[in-house]
């Protein structure tokens, strides 16, 4: 189902099991903050804040391709954290949880046909103020020109990902993400781990086509 | 196998998410087939570059501090919601006792009034007489039901807009238009300018 | 002193709007429902901005109320007109600007 732009994402919400939280969710240090915060502990939310906000931050960035548009994604989707904290149940991961409503919020923004005339894009396109992320480092480059062979090869697979569909580019950066597998995917994503894999499949022959040169 | 099955499973395989039977196969198949084996390592250079680009960044300390301020201010008007509903949750219990009184009273005045139709009849006219005389009365009431709709329609705004959208409300609507005002003003000429590769450059 | 700063600065704005005899913005209280919404979303993305932005979105302001009333809805059809625009007719027009500004220089 095609998610409504002026919709803001509503959290996915399992089914609970009636109980307690299951002894190795309640392990999980990520689980115990959002426990913490359904029970009204503010010091949870920043600890959830500071914990994966460069996760969020960076998955946003590489989704929409703008720097101040993905800080505007990361707050929106700690809002919605906070928002809907009440619908996480335990027995969900909370980073699924999490890229669940980055996902559903980066594909929101994507689809909206006012969004490629925020200035940060022509901004960052113009080259007028590129507001550079961190550089990635290339531990491996011995020579100048071997550091900058490897920034061109990055910035080339940024505007390869930016360009991808949607859902092939949310399926390819999701999967990529620390702890998250197929499964997890297909649950961020709404869709089956058979889903998840052709998605994968199509956008890196997509990527091996164009970076041939590179590879 | 065939070759076209492989490279399905390459992405699984490199992800470790291959089941161990396909695993074998896929293996198999490699080592007998170069051109899949190339294959395999660019899926594998390709996922470990991509893995490159999704990893973390520096968070600026501004959208931490503004998305405090954001659930703060989230907080607040769910703690108000939360007390305007427990007001008339309190209040519900003698409302009701109200309604039914007054009702009570309704059936009681209709009731004696069956043998007395004169009163109620004029009384009636008398209501529609006001009725019909309400519309004159509506438009300052519209004003009135619309600064009622205001609240619901706002119950995500704040009670009072800070300073700086209260000193200029029009600034933050225009908003959109402000952040692109060069291009908006220049709409038509950027519009006709040509994308042929010898430059050549139409400013309209 | 950020937000008194932009505070003032916004106040400077509309000083000099109605020195120069433009008309004032219209206070919170005539907007409706609908542009109070708009208007508290577009506050909060404006103070993600950063503070060197900030103040260039209120000088346009200032320039934005110096012209003429069919200037104004002039900018906002053309806004409206893009918003229209299918995905590649958007990117057109950004190639286009781009080619645009580089002869601007």
């Amino acid at each position: 189902m095609r998610p409504d732009p002026a919709q803001p994402a509503a959290p996915p919400q399992a089914l609970p099991e009636a109980g307690s939280v299951p002894a190795a969710a309640a392990a999980d240090p990520d689980v115990a903050l959002m426990l913490r915060l359904q029970a009204g502990d503010e010091a949870a939310f920043q600890d959830l804040f500071r914990k994966f906000s460069p996760r969020v931050l960076q998955f946003a960035r590489r989704f929409v391709g703008s720097d101040a548009q993905a800080e505007e994604l990361a707050q929106d989707v700690f809002v919605q954290v906070f928002r809907f904290r009440h619908r996480y149940r335990p027995q969900s991961r909370f980073s699924t949880w999490l890229f669940t409503i980055a996902t559903n919020l980066c594909l929101n923004e994507v689809r909206r046909p006012e969004r490629h005339l925020r200035v940060d894009i022509w901004e960052r396109r113009d080259g007028e103020e590129r507001a550079e992320g961190p550089p990635l480092p290339d531990p491996s480059a011995v020579t100048p020109e071997q550091g900058a062979a490897a920034r061109q090869l990055e910035r080339r697979l940024e505007v390869l990902v930016a360009e991808l569909p949607p859902k092939q580019r949310a399926a390819l950066l999701l999967s990529r993400m620390d702890g998250l597998a197929y499964r997890d995917v297909a649950e961020a994503l709404g869709s089956t781990e058979g889903a998840v894999k052709a998605l994968l499949f199509r956008a890196t022959q997509t990527l091996k086509r164009a970076l041939r040169e590179y590879l | 196998m065939r070759c076209r099955r492989a490279q399905r499973w390459m992405v699984a395989a490199v992800d470790g998410e291959l089941a161990p039977r396909r695993r074998r196969m896929l293996e198999d198949h490699v080592g007998s087939c170069p051109v899949c084996r190339r294959d395999l390592a660019g899926t594998g250079e390709v996922l470990e570059r991509v893995a490159g680009l999704a990893t973390q960044c520096e968070v600026p300390s501004r959208l931490e501090q503004a998305t405090l301020r954001r659930v703060q201010l989230l907080a607040a008007a769910e703690e108000e919601r939360s007390a305007a509903r427990g007001w008339w949750a309190g209040l519900r219990a003698p409302a009701l006792a109200l309604a039914t009184a007054a009702v009570a009273i309704v059936a009681v005045a209709l009731t004696r009034g069956a043998g007395d139709r004169q009163p109620i009849t004029s009384r009636a006219l008398d209501q529609h007489r006001v009725a019909a005389q309400a519309p004159a009365r509506e438009k300052p009431r519209m004003i009135a039901s619309s600064e009622r709709r205001a609240p619901k329609a706002a119950e995500n705004l704040p009670v009072e807009p800070p300073p700086e959208l209260a000193a200029a409300p029009d600034l933050f609507i225009e908003l959109p238009i402000l952040r692109n005002m060069e291009k908006l003003e220049h709409f038509e000429a950027i519009g006709t300018t040509t994308l042929d590769d010898g430059g050549e450059q139409s400013n309209g | 002193m950020k937000r008194l700063g932009i505070v003032v600065l916004l106040a400077c704005a509309l000083g000099g709007a109605a020195r120069a005899q433009q008309p004032p913005g219209r206070p919170w209280q005539e907007l409706s429902p609908e542009e109070q919404r708009r208007a508290w979303e577009n506050y909060q993305r404006y103070q993600q901005l950063p503070e060197h932005k900030q103040r260039s979105l209120g000088e346009r302001y200032q320039r934005f109320q110096a012209l003429p009333p069919q200037e104004r809805q002039r900018l906002r059809q053309n806004y409206e007109t893009y918003r229209g625009f299918d995905p590649g007719q958007r990117q057109e027009f950004g190639q286009k600007y781009r080619r645009w500004k580089s002869g601007q220089r």
